[in-house]
């Protein structure tokens, strides 16, 4: 068994080979892996962070759907109650123009029977009065007795009943 | 029968004045196939990973997330993730290599791990490599206040001290993994030769362990010297 004598000249050639080992795997090596490691974080870092973005605006959004639906259920009550009130308030209006225009047709309607019925009246007196006349001429004319004096007056009274 | 056993590597060759040793070569085989298999493994860079590059992914992403745990900062492990994983994964392929048979502490062939100099080597880089960015992150005044207390006489003492302990820290990282890994082979080489069947199975099992040990022990002191080098001094 010999004793250890350092050789320098393969001590340096040892560390040469070692680092031309380690620059070239760190030149060609490890800085790329490295850097595409840390491309890959980024790239995971970022989409689990547009992910969260991404739940945070749907929750945004479902909370404004629920919103707004229960702003338009709101905003419907709201439309029918006024559309009942409204439709109300249009059929109150109609029946009380109904009614107003009823009586004033009811009214006219009287007014017209009682113009025609005081025509009827009117014309039976000037008949009644004509026929008056013409019976006391017929009377004045000829000499008449009693019995053919009713029987003028019958026919008269006959003629007028039709 | 007389067993060889040599506590650095064999030479196998000489270039520009360098005795190429059979743990050098081997090394140096090894790093040509990590960048090779690391440069096929990773060679798709999608966002969205195929079923090969997840997998590629999912082992450094798992290395990566145990540095983490260490540094308690995913800034500095994204800084010292780089050295700590390449050691891990160089250390650890050349710690298997002494339980393939044929391997071992042999004149010719012969796992890196055992052989002073490449744990040395990686050791000395490490901490090279971590006072250079404690320097670029710190500044060179508040890098040497660490080691340069002007306060009190027993301050400048401790000041020396946490310089000899720099030292110390670098040494003892190397001669550890060389000393666990070569005390292994030898353990290994014995127990084969004394009985060649069976029994060695054990021992192989137990050296995966500890080449799997060392090699996190080793990482892991990198990534804790790190974190504490280049902390602020408050």
């Amino acid at each position: 068994m010999n004793s250890i004598e350092v050789d320098w000249k393969i001590l340096v050639g040892q560390i040469v080979n070692f680092a031309i080992l380690f620059f070239v795997l760190k030149a060609l090596i490890y800085k790329p892996f490295l850097s595409l490691l840390k491309t890959r974080r980024e790239k995971i870092e970022e989409g689990i962070n547009k992910s969260i973005e991404a739940d945070k605006e749907l929750g945004k959004i479902g909370e404004m759907k629920v919103d707004l639906e229960r702003i338009n259920e709101e905003e419907k009550k709201k439309i029918l109650i006024k559309a009942d009130e409204e439709a109300k308030k249009r059929l109150e209006e109609a029946n009380k123009k109904a009614e107003e225009e009823k009586s004033a047709v009811l009214a006219k309607a009287h007014k017209e029977a009682e113009a025609i019925k005081e025509l009827e009246k009117d014309a039976t007196r000037k008949s009644t009065i004509e026929n008056a006349f013409n019976l006391t001429e017929k009377l004045l004319k000829e000499n008449i007795d009693e019995k053919k004096g009713k029987q003028i007056a019958e026919d008269f009274l006959s003629k007028l009943k039709i | 029968m007389n067993i060889h056993i040599a506590l650095t590597g064999e030479p196998v060759f000489s270039f520009l004045g360098i005795n190429f040793t059979n743990t050098f070569v081997i090394s140096i085989f090894i790093t040509i196939f990590m960048i090779t298999f690391f440069l096929f493994a990773f060679r798709k860079r999608e966002i969205v990973p195929g079923k090969m590059q997840n997998f590629f992914e999912f082992i450094l992403e798992t290395v990566f997330s145990i540095f983490d745990g260490m540094t308690g900062d995913s800034k500095k492990t994204e800084e010292i993730f780089p050295l700590a994983a390449t050691l891990f994964v160089f250390i650890l392929l050349n710690n298997l290599l002494e339980v393939i048979p044929g391997l071992g502490v042999f004149p010719f062939l012969r796992s890196p791990s055992s052989d002073l100099h490449f744990t040395l080597a990686l050791a000395i880089f490490s901490m090279m490599f971590i006072h250079f960015t404690a320097i670029k992150k710190l500044g060179g005044v508040e890098y040497l206040k660490k080691y340069i207390k002007l306060e009190s006489p027993i301050m400048a003492f401790v000041g020396i001290l946490e310089v000899l302990g720099e030292i110390t820290r670098t040494m003892s990282l190397g001669i550890r993994l060389f000393g666990n890994l070569f005390a292994g082979e030898i353990l290994l080489m014995i127990v084969s030769f004394m009985i060649p069947y069976i029994v060695p199975l054990p021992f192989l099992g137990l050296e995966i362990f500890v080449g799997f040990i060392q090699a996190l022990v080793f990482s892991s002191l990198i990534t804790v010297f790190y974190v504490t080098t280049t902390a602020e001094e408050h």
